[in-house]
């Protein structure tokens, strides 16, 4: 598997990081590496298997929909800027 | 000498008035703050005690990637260096209700990610038995804190092995439930549908004792099943006529002093009437690779939540994409980053089949492979770790450093219950066995451990040196 830069790149923008030229050659070789062992799967044959999401063997009971009491301003003075009660951000349709 | 009591043991003396509550609590507070400095297990301390009950008196600390209301959770990461907790985590609140004190909150290879602390982005934890070696991760704090009796015990956090690979390093008792059986409320993600809290303690009695007052079904997590298991009644039964398969492929390239120890626990588990053989399965041999892609994958979905927005870290830039990557780029360590593109990697839309479907459906096939070897035999043994405790630094390449999770990683990926025990020392240095069982066959899994405990007698503690 050939991890170019533009593919570096491309994982960079949907994962939200910005990598700095040196660690952007690291995680290259390192994903070459590890994707190289990964190839150990291409042996097994999984007809037959169905994917396997959880070790629950029962679906999952979803708990009643009711709003619960919380002190909201206790989670509120966990935001790193708030205004008013309000969390600012910066502009969301900037460049 | 109270460093070396078990958690019954403190129960007992307290019980008999040969101690009193406080007395038990200041002790370990005053062994804590002094050998701290040397061993670095603790991200930060407290004593909180919210109950009463039967362990009223009785210290532990717990893995910080758990909620406790007004301390910080750190994850070992900067993104969270400040981040206060707004609540109290399932398994820790079930503990503070009967009565405990925690003392603090232990260190760990930042969002569990990791063998050994090194990548905790506050600083390593040392490995009591020899302060140049790593203590194993990502619960590294816990079990160097229990192993060097900071604490009588402490919760770790086990995603492929997290619990039981430091208590293998430490020389301690370190027990992964069921999948199912604790809640992960208040646990912050690393992998759902992998992580399980665990305790890590001196005895595999009090691992029982632990492991039976966290369990139990949880509406804050819908991953809890309704079960009550009883892990201590029949600890004590023998296990004469029991069944244990050693896996060929944990065999196969395993080192000569390991493969040692290991035939030695063969011989005593022998002597209580126990037949031993080696089983072929063989899918082990995809575990690591299976599981890293299925943990980064849910890795990458579970920390997208740390955004620089609401809480955690925020570094300021001039549009919110910029504060996202920013925030993201200096919050995250290399590890975290490397497995957040992992992740993303094998989860986008056109590797998805090839890699995240793939490793879903050998998922399958391991654990029914894994079940069906249980059909059979009561256990699945073998050495916890490839290898003793390493150096500082030693594994740098991050495969060789992921290959460590070998033997413990298939437990994860079927959710069995799996614990590991002290089974010799080489160099002086502890080594542990993995005994793994079905779902929901902890009971039998402590039992097992327990006679072998018996037989094995009383592990030693590091306490030479710089411990005194």
């Amino acid at each position: 598997m050939q991890i170019n830069r533009e593919l570096v790149r491309h994982l960079e923008n949907l994962s939200k990081l910005r990598l700095k030229d040196d660690e952007i050659e690291r995680i290259k070789k390192d994903m070459m590496d590890i994707l190289e062992y990964m190839k150990l799967l291409d042996e097994v044959d999984v007809s037959g298997y169905q994917a396997m999401t959880s070790p629950i063997e029962s679906p999952l009971k979803l708990r009643e929909d009711r709003p619960i009491k919380f002190d909201a301003s206790k989670i509120l003075k966990e935001a790193p800027k708030l205004e008013n009660n309000l969390i600012p951000v910066s502009s969301i349709h900037a460049q | 000498m109270l460093f070396k009591k078990s958690v019954e043991g403190l129960i007992e003396a307290i019980k008999h008035r040969e101690l009193s509550e406080e007395e038990v609590i200041e002790y370990f507070v005053k062994r804590s703050s002094k050998l701290n400095s040397k061993l670095k297990a603790f991200l930060s301390t407290c004593k909180i005690k919210k109950g009463k009950g039967f362990l009223s008196g009785i210290p532990f600390a717990i893995k910080d990637n758990m909620q406790l209301e007004n301390m910080k959770t750190t994850c070992g990461s900067r993104i969270l260096e400040d981040y206060g907790s707004t609540y109290t985590a399932t398994a820790v609140q079930k503990i503070l209700n009967m009565g405990a004190t925690v003392l603090g909150k232990t260190n760990l290879d930042e969002f569990a990610m990791g063998s050994s602390t090194e990548y905790s982005a506050f600083f390593p934890t040392k490995n009591p038995w020899d302060v140049e070696r790593v203590p194993g991760g990502s619960s590294g704090g816990s079990a160097a804190a229990v192993a060097a009796g900071l604490v009588p015990f402490a919760l770790g956090s086990d995603t492929g092995g997290s619990v039981r690979q430091p208590a293998s390093f430490c020389g301690i008792v370190g027990y992964k439930p069921t999948y199912g059986l604790v809640s992960r409320y208040g646990l912050s993600a690393f992998a759902s549908s992998l992580d399980q809290i665990g305790p890590l303690t001196k005895t595999v009695r009090d691992a029982a004792i632990i492991g039976k007052t966290i369990m139990g079904i949880d509406p804050n997590d819908a991953t809890t099943v309704d079960k009550k298991i009883d892990l201590i009644d029949k600890i004590e039964s023998n296990v004469e006529g029991m069944r244990l398969a050693v896996p060929v492929e944990f065999m196969k390239d395993l080192n000569q002093n390991v493969k040692n120890t290991f035939k030695k626990f063969i011989e005593d588990v022998k002597r209580l009437g126990v037949e031993v053989e080696e089983v072929p399965i063989p899918s082990l041999k995809y575990a690591v690779a299976v599981y890293y892609v299925i943990a980064p994958a849910e890795a990458s979905s579970n920390l997208s939540r740390y955004d620089g927005i609401r809480y955690g870290l925020r570094v300021e830039e001039d549009s919110v994409a910029g504060i996202y990557n920013q925030t993201r780029d200096k919050g995250f360590g290399s590890e975290v980053k490397r497995r957040i593109m992992l992740g993303t990697f094998t989860l986008s839309a056109a590797y998805y089949d090839a890699y995240f479907d793939k490793a879903q459906k050998v998922r399958t096939k391991i654990k029914s492979e894994m079940d069906e070897v249980l059909e059979s035999y009561d256990a699945i043994v073998g050495p916890t770790t490839p290898v003793t405790a390493f150096k500082f630094g030693e594994i740098s390449n991050p495969l060789d450093y992921y290959l460590q999770d070998i033997y413990t990683i298939p437990a994860n990926l079927a959710g069995l219950p799996s614990v590991s025990v002290p089974m010799g020392l080489i160099d002086n240095l502890p080594i542990g066995v993995q005994i793994t069982s079905k779902r929901f066959e902890d009971a039998k899994v402590l039992r097992i451990a327990r006679s072998y405990e018996k037989i094995r007698g009383e592990f030693p503690m590091p306490i030479g040196g710089e411990l005194k």
